[in-house]
Order: C-alpha cells, then sequence, then structure tokens
C-alpha cells in the first residue's frame, strides 16, 4: 500500500513553489479598509484552517485568492503564478452561502458538472456521492442546507484540482453531514498531492485536521502557527484561538 | 485471512494540547501489549484511518513510522500495514507498558512517603 | 392595536426611500429626470396630439408603474431571505399586507405626482405658445385638466397597486388560472396607449375633464373596494402559499415524478463553451417547463393570433405588430440578462458561476447566447401564431398589396435594427458593471439606464417613419444603418469587454443605493 512512502511525497512537495502565497494584500471596500498588509504562505500538499472571528475578512481574502477581486495593493500567488480569473483550473473553490441552480436535481448539475469542469473525475464523483450520500433525483431547489452543503462539496472536491478551498463548509450543516464531509476532505488530500484552505469556525470539530492555522483578525494577519509545534509546547488550536482574539 | 481492524472516534481519548501522533503511538502500544490488537491483524491505510479518525493523513503517517520503528507493526509493500507476529517486540511493548505503569506507582507511593513495597502492604491491609 | 402597524408600515416604507426625493442628492436626481420626461414629451409629442391626450399617456404610464412594480414585488417576495421573519413577526397577516401595500401606494404617489407634474407643465408650455392647431387653449380648460387627472392619478394609484398585489395569491393551486384575467387586466393600459393618441371627437370627448371626473369617481369606488378584495383575498390564500412556500422552485410538484427526474431532462455537451452554454440554457428550458409558464405562453400565443387575424385587415396595422413584437424581442433580453446579476438570489449563484473554469468572457458571451436563443425562440412561437391567425383570415390587405421588393426590404431593415439595437443596448447594458467602480460611468448609466428602454421610440420617430413604412427603406436608410453599426459595434463590443472584466462587483453592491451600510457579505 505504501503508507509511509507518501510523507516523501509530502517532502518534495513542500521544496515546490507554496500553493499560496499572499504578499502585503490589501483591499479597500466602500472606504472601508477590508485588509490590509495580509501576508502569509500555505506549503503545497497541507491542510491549512483560516480562522478568525465574523467580519475579519476571510471571505473577502478569499475572493482575492480565487481571483473572483483582484487586489488593490500587493500580490497573490497560487503555485508560484498570480491569482486571477485565467487561474481557475488550478483550484476548487466553494464559496461561503453560495447556491447551485435550483430547478436542476442533483443529478442533472453533477452531469453539467462533469463536463463544465476539465478535471472532473467520474470515479470520484460516484465514491464521494456515495460517501456523503447525495441523493441524485432530487431537486437542488428542495434540498436542505446539509444536503445542498454537500453537493456542494461534492462538485468541489470531484475535481482533480491541485488546490481546494473552502469557504465555511460547514455552516448550518447537521453533525452528521459535517462528519461526513470532514471525513472527505481528509481522504481526498491523504496523498499528499492536494493543498487545502478551510475557512470555518468550528474549531473544536475541525482543529485535527489542520496542519497549519492561519489566524486573521481586524483585516490582517494575526498569526500563523504549525499546528505541531503550537502542541509540542502544550497548546490546543483553541487556546491558541483565544490567546490571539479573546 | 488475518484480521482487519477499523478505527472508529471512540477508540482513542485525544488531548488537543500534546501532539497527536504521540497519543496514537501511546494508545495503540497499550493495545497491541493488552492483545486488543492481535498479532497479525491488518490496519487501514492511511487514507482509511485518516476519513475514520478525522485527523490529518500526516498525523497518522507519524504514528505508523513510529511504530514502525517500534518493530509493533509491518509494512509488507503491496499488501498493507500489519500488527507484527514477532513475540520479542510484543513482549517488549509489554515490558514498556509494565515499566511505565510502575514509574507512576512509584511516584504515588513517593508522594506519601512510602516505598512501592510498603505502598502495596498499605493497600492490602486488612481494616 | 395600532402600535404595530404603525411600525410595520414604517418598516416597509423605509424599504422605499433611497428611492424617494427625501435628501438633496436624490432631489437633483428626481429634477433631472422629470425635466429630461418634460424635454422629451415636448419634443416627441409637441403639439402631435391634445394636451388630453398627453394626461391620459401620463395616467396609462401611472398605472403601469403601480400595477407593474407591486406585481414584480409579488413575484420576487417568494426568494425574498427576509420572507420568513416577515412571516413570523407577531401581527395578523392581514396587517402586514396593508403596510406592505400602504407603503407601495405611498411610493407609487411620489411618482403619479411626478408624472402630473411633468404633464401639467407639458400643457402650459404648449398653451403659452399657442401653437395649438386648433382654437387657444384656456385657463378653465387647463386648470380643468389639472383638477380632473389629479384626481384620476390619485385614484389609479390604489387601484392597480391592488391589482399588482393581486398575484400574490394566483402562485399555488386552481387560483393559477386567474393569472389570465390577471394579465389581461395590467395588459390594457399597454394597449390603450394607441387609442387616447386619436385625435377623432369620439375619443377627445372622454379625454375632457368633466368625464374623467366622472370616470375617477367610479375609479376610486372600485379602487376602495378592489383594495379591500384584494387584502381578503391575498390574507386568505397568498399568504398562506407564501409560508408554505420552499425558495428555489415548487419543491412539491416535483417530487411527485421523482422517478422521472432521476433521469436528466437535458443533453450535456462534452466541455467547452457549448457546456456552459447547455449550463445557462437549461435555466430557460427549465422556466418553460412550468405548467403556468405553459398555460401562459399558449394564452399569449392564442391573443396574438386573433390579434393577427384582425391586424392583417389593413397594411399598418400588420407592420404595427410586428413593430412592436420586435421590440419586445430588442428589450427583453436586457432586462432578464440584467435581474440575472442583480438579484439578491441570484448573487448567492454568481460566487459558483464566477469560479467554473472558464474566461469571464466565455461565460458572459455563453449566458447572453443563451437568453437570446430562448427569447428568440419564444418570440418565433409569437410570430408563427400571429402568421397563422393572419394566414386565416387570407392574408387580408396586408398579403394583397405585398411587393417582395419593398416590403422584404423594410422587413429586413426592421429586424435588423431592432436585433441590432437590441443586442448593442445589452452590451452597454453588460458595461454598467463597471459602474460599481468608477463615480463618473454610475452618473453615466442613471440616464443610460432609464432611458435606454425610449430607444425603441426614437427609432419609430426617426428611422421608421410612416412614410418609410408606407413607401419602403431606400438606399439612405440601409448607409445610415451601415454607419450606426460602425459606430455602435465598437462600443458594444468595449462595453461587452467592459462588463466582462468586472462583473465580480456585483456582490460586492448588493444594493445601489446602499441600503445596507458596508454591503459586504464578509461573516468571516
Amino acid at each position: 500500500m505504501g503508507n509511509i512512502g507518501n510523507v516523501e511525497n509530502r517532502a518534495a512537495s513542500a521544496g515546490k513553489a507554496p500553493a499560496i502565497s499572499c504578499r502585503e494584500v490589501g483591499m479597500t471596500l466602500k472606504k472601508k479598509k477590508v485588509l490590509a498588509n495580509v501576508t502569509f504562505e500555505v506549503e503545497a500538499g497541507s491542510l491549512t484552517g483560516l480562522l478568525g472571528p465574523n467580519g475579519a475578512g476571510k471571505s473577502t481574502l478569499m475572493r482575492i485568492l480565487t481571483g473572483l477581486v483582484p487586489p488593490e495593493t500587493g500580490r497573490a500567488d497560487l503555485f508560484g503564478a498570480p491569482a486571477g480569473p485565467e487561474r481557475l483550473g488550478v483550484l476548487s473553490f466553494l464559496p461561503d452561502r453560495g447556491q447551485l441552480p435550483p430547478y436542476l436535481t442533483a443529478g442533472e448539475w453533477l452531469q453539467f458538472a462533469a463536463s463544465l469542469y476539465p478535471d472532473w473525475s467520474k470515479t470520484a464523483e460516484r465514491d464521494l456521492a456515495e460517501e456523503l450520500g447525495v441523493d441524485r433525483a432530487q431537486r437542488i431547489g428542495a434540498m436542505s442546507r446539509g444536503e445542498e452543503a454537500r453537493l456542494q462539496l461534492l462538485t468541489c472536491l470531484s475535481r482533480q484540482a491541485p488546490l481546494i478551498v473552502l469557504d465555511e463548509p460547514f455552516t448550518g450543516v447537521d453533525l452528521v453531514s459535517r462528519e461526513r464531509i470532514a471525513s472527505a476532505v481528509v481522504g481526498e488530500m491523504a496523498d499528499g498531492e492536494r493543498t487545502f484552505l478551510i475557512a470555518t469556525h468550528d474549531i473544536r470539530e475541525m482543529e485535527q485536521l489542520f496542519d497549519r492555522i492561519v489566524l486573521v483578525g481586524k483585516g490582517t494577519i494575526q498569526g500563523s502557527y504549525l499546528v505541531d509545534d503550537l502542541r509540542r509546547s502544550g497548546r490546543s488550536v483553541e487556546s491558541c484561538y483565544r490567546e490571539v482574539f479573546a | 485471512m488475518p484480521p482487519i481492524r477499523t478505527w472508529t472516534t471512540d477508540d482513542f481519548r485525544l488531548d488537543p494540547s500534546r501532539p497527536l501522533y504521540e497519543q496514537f503511538v501511546e494508545q495503540m502500544r497499550a493495545m497491541i501489549a493488552k492483545g486488543e490488537l492481535e498479532p497479525g491483524t491488518r490496519l487501514p491505510s492511511v487514507r482509511e484511518a485518516a476519513a475514520s479518525l478525522r485527523v490529518n493523513p500526516t498525523t497518522i503517517m507519524k504514528t505508523y513510522q513510529e511504530l514502525e520503528r517500534l518493530s509493533l507493526i509491518v509494512t509488507h509493500r503491496g499488501q498493507g500495514t500489519f500488527v507484527t507476529q514477532a513475540e520479542t517486540a510484543i513482549h517488549a511493548s509489554r515490558r514498556l507498558l509494565a515499566r511505565t505503569a510502575v514509574a507512576q506507582l512509584q511516584e504515588t507511593a513517593a508522594s506519601i512517603g512510602l516505598t512501592l513495597e510498603q505502598l502495596l502492604a498499605l493497600a492490602h491491609e486488612e481494616e | 392595536m395600532k402600535r404595530h402597524q404603525d411600525a410595520l408600515f414604517a418598516l416597509e416604507w423605509r424599504s422605499y426611500q433611497p428611492y424617494l426625493p427625501l435628501d438633496a442628492k436624490s432631489r437633483l436626481i428626481w429634477g433631472a429626470t422629470l425635466l429630461v420626461l418634460l424635454a422629451a414629451s415636448l419634443a416627441f409629442i409637441g403639439d402631435s396630439v391634445s394636451i388630453e391626450s398627453v394626461f391620459a399617456f401620463g395616467a396609462f404610464l401611472v398605472a403601469l408603474l403601480s400595477g407593474y412594480i407591486s406585481m414584480f414585488q409579488s413575484l420576487i417576495l417568494w426568494e425574498n431571505g427576509f420572507r420568513e421573519w416577515w412571516l413570523t413577526i407577531p401581527a395578523p397577516r392581514r396587517d402586514l399586507l396593508r403596510a406592505m401595500a400602504l407603503a407601495a401606494m405611498r411610493m407609487q404617489a411620489y411618482a403619479a405626482f411626478g408624472i402630473w407634474l411633468v404633464c401639467g407643465l407639458h400643457g402650459l408650455v404648449i398653451a403659452a405658445m399657442g401653437t395649438n392647431p386648433g382654437e387657444a387653449i384656456t385657463g378653465t380648460r387647463l386648470l380643468g385638466d389639472w383638477f380632473a387627472y389629479g384626481f384620476l392619478y390619485a385614484m389609479l394609484v390604489p387601484l392597480f397597486t391592488a391589482v399588482g398585489y393581486l398575484i400574490l395569491g394566483m402562485y399555488y393551486g386552481w387560483r393559477r388560472w386567474l393569472v389570465l384575467p390577471f394579465f389581461l387586466v395590467l395588459m390594457l393600459p399597454i394597449l390603450s396607449f394607441a387609442i387616447v393618441a386619436n385625435p377623432t371627437e369620439g375619443v377627445q370627448r372622454w379625454l375632457q375633464p368633466d368625464a374623467v371626473f366622472v370616470c375617477a369617481l367610479i375609479g376610486s369606488a372600485l379602487a376602495a373596494l378592489l383594495y379591500r378584495g384584494m387584502l381578503a383575498f391575498v390574507t386568505r390564500y397568498g399568504m398562506t402559499d407564501l409560508a408554505r412556500h420552499r425558495p428555489g422552485g415548487h419543491a412539491k410538484a416535483s417530487e411527485g415524478k421523482r422517478s422521472e427526474t432521476a433521469r436528466s431532462r437535458f443533453r450535456v455537451a462534452n466541455g467547452g463553451f457549448a457546456a456552459i452554454y447547455g449550463l445557462e440554457r437549461a435555466r430557460f428550458r427549465h422556466f418553460a417547463s412550468l405548467t403556468l409558464v405553459r398555460i401562459l405562453y399558449a394564452c399569449a400565443c392564442v391573443l396574438i393570433g386573433i390579434g393577427g387575424y384582425y391586424v392583417v385587415r389593413e397594411r399598418s396595422g400588420a407592420l404595427s405588430l410586428i413593430q412592436v413584437m420586435l421590440i419586445l424581442m430588442a428589450v427583453v433580453p436586457a432586462l432578464v440578462l440584467s435581474t440575472l446579476t442583480q438579484f439578491e438570489a441570484n448573487k448567492r449563484r454568481i460566487d459558483w458561476w464566477l469560479s467554473l473554469p472558464y474566461g469571464r468572457k466565455s461565460l458572459l458571451f455563453a449566458r447572453m447566447a443563451a437568453t437570446w436563443v430562448s427569447i428568440l425562440t419564444w418570440m418565433g412561437g409569437l410570430f408563427a401564431a400571429a402568421a397563422a391567425g393572419g394566414a386565416l383570415h387570407g392574408g387580408g390587405a396586408f398579403a394583397r398589396e405585398f411587393e417582395a421588393g419593398r416590403d422584404g426590404m423594410l422587413l429586413s431593415f426592421m429586424v435588423l435594427t431592432y436585433l441590432g439595437g437590441g443586442l448593442v443596448i445589452n452590451c452597454i447594458l453588460i458595461g454598467q458593471s463597471y459602474a460599481f467602480r468608477n463615480r463618473l460611468v454610475s452618473w453615466l448609466y442613471v440616464p443610460l439606464v432609464s432611458g435606454i428602454y425610449f430607444v425603441p421610440l426614437l427609432v419609430d420617430k426617426w428611422i421608421l417613419t410612416d412614410d418609410k413604412l408606407q413607401r419602403g427603406v431606400g438606399p439612405t436608410s440601409w448607409i445610415w444603418l451601415g454607419i450606426a453599426a460602425a459606430a455602435c459595434v465598437p462600443l458594444a463590443v468595449f462595453c461587452f469587454n467592459l462588463g466582462a472584466r468586472w462583473v465580480h462587483l456585483y456582490p460586492f453592491n448588493t444594493q445601489k443605493a446602499g441600503r445596507r451600510s458596508c454591503a459586504l457579505r464578509d461573516t468571516a
């Protein structure tokens, strides 16, 4: 099975350009400084948590990374080249409170998605649909929040894009769906070839997943830690979060 | 066919302010010593274990690496990861478990000003 | 007892405030708009019709605004995120509805007053210039018009606002069939536009102040009755449906056909532009498959078929029908496209759309192409229905007088002008997203967005004049069309590219008037 060989993969990918690199990114919207001087890196192959209180600028930061919005100052690079609409192929994005076309059934949407995303994997779709429990016959408009969240995640993970950016994948999602989503995320990153950036408020449930946490507050980076380093110094992700924001 | 072990989140008690792989190593070593994990049991792959325990795959990798270094598990290329069948390794882990327990007991005894033997005698004393 | 009613009204009223002339900036916009309207009416209408006809135009405009805005509000209420909060306010549902209707009427009263002012000033200017073809306009006549039409406008606002809200009760069940008469009533003002311009004694008699006053008197009784009826009807049915409704479609109806929906209703292309186009087309194909829409479309076909049967009796009538349909064809796609990006509910979907790994231009072009193809298909059906109606009549005078050279040229000129114009308008409106970025551009777009729907009027006035409709278009017209195309096509392309570049700004600017202080959807 070569379970352990993956460590070398991981080490090798760490030598490459970082999956995400932000340097002094700033953004002003309607005269309000939303982001200022944001600098951080996410190693390729890692699972990084983007944590911070409401209104800290996380969603805006993610929109910049996905190229939906260009940064006003500074630069954001994905795998060594600037982020932008033309780089959408390297990343798979789950928007916060986004919605899929309500008039389609899950199956119809997946069929469209399979042809819309050049990097779609039918195998991954089939396995994940099973794992996440997605009912293809159901109309998206009639789904509960948890059901639609699982379908959205299925869409994100069925792609083979090397970077996956999830903005609040758990809001309004029931416990069992959350666990299914978390398990699916872990399963997908196990080969060490994909990088995850996840913004979430569910620290307790997610902290075992993170390699690194990046703390965002008041529109800038308040800290970036390797979770193992934190634990070696006797701190948990939660206690670190409290120290920084409380 | 060797038995296959799958994990659930209830199999381990984790303290989020200590490195997770250390805790997995400790608890799995104890399971092997107690025979809860029988020799020759096949362990889930890193991907399966990480997904079912909902921890970072690196954590499981480090755990397996450490257990392999302790000769408690072996990886056969193309077949998977198994709990060792070597008696010496299992015996060594039982010894280590015993030593740790005794060391703890000694500490308790010292804290009330007794030797280990005195502590045991005190515990067996009739009312 | 009374307090919650006041609070409900204040809440509803608050939502209109950004659009009202309550601060210096919006007073300026209102003043400018009214002046532009006055100038436009003087320039385009002038003394070609009686001043009463102008007042009557105004009356139809008031009716249209009141009816369509309340209808529009009823239609978007189903997907409104606030809906469930609103319905769970501990107040009788009738009071919720009442507050909403009263606020809408108060808003429409402002608009009606503005229109009344423009029409009144128009009459005053015409009287002062003394260019009226008949006898000079006396002060008594002017005052009588002002008073009688003021009364009429005041009564039209509640009447048509109430009509518009009626549709809230027609969303589900047997009441869906009421949509047909409902649309007929709302179409009345549009259909009557042509009648009131008629200068004959028979028509003008009814436009005199005394007749109008009597009509308004009867109308106000009707309005009072209808308002109460609407409150009762909608409270009984509409609010119940609204409370039961699940956003995102008729969930109940679709669950019955589960086994059927397991199969895809769409053929999906294998990647590339065809796939994004297919996704966009799916929206319209789903919409067209709804029972209610099918019923409405079938009725529209029958109606227009009947229309076709009658209008072919005269050549000009048939040409007018073709012209009206072409105008709709030119304007509707732009409207649909702007709702797709600017609606609250659709903004939620914009992130997924923009994150598809395709260029912005391809995404936008696919959306635009799907909209146009859908609307052209639907309009094609209507054209066919009209033609079938005309054919039943044996083609009438239209067929008898048809000359391939003259009319063939004329028709292709019309199609090219309206379709080309529609595409240009569409592209220009797409560029509006840049307005969020640039203050100057946003000011440029204020008159552009409202004025763009008058373009067909301009075409009617200057390009497709009665003379041309009668004798056909000559080479000069074609040359002018070529020149216009040479000027407009680069502009359209430029605007399209601009729009594609900045389309991501929509989610950040949820309400143009800035109802939310900082429109960031950032809860992170």
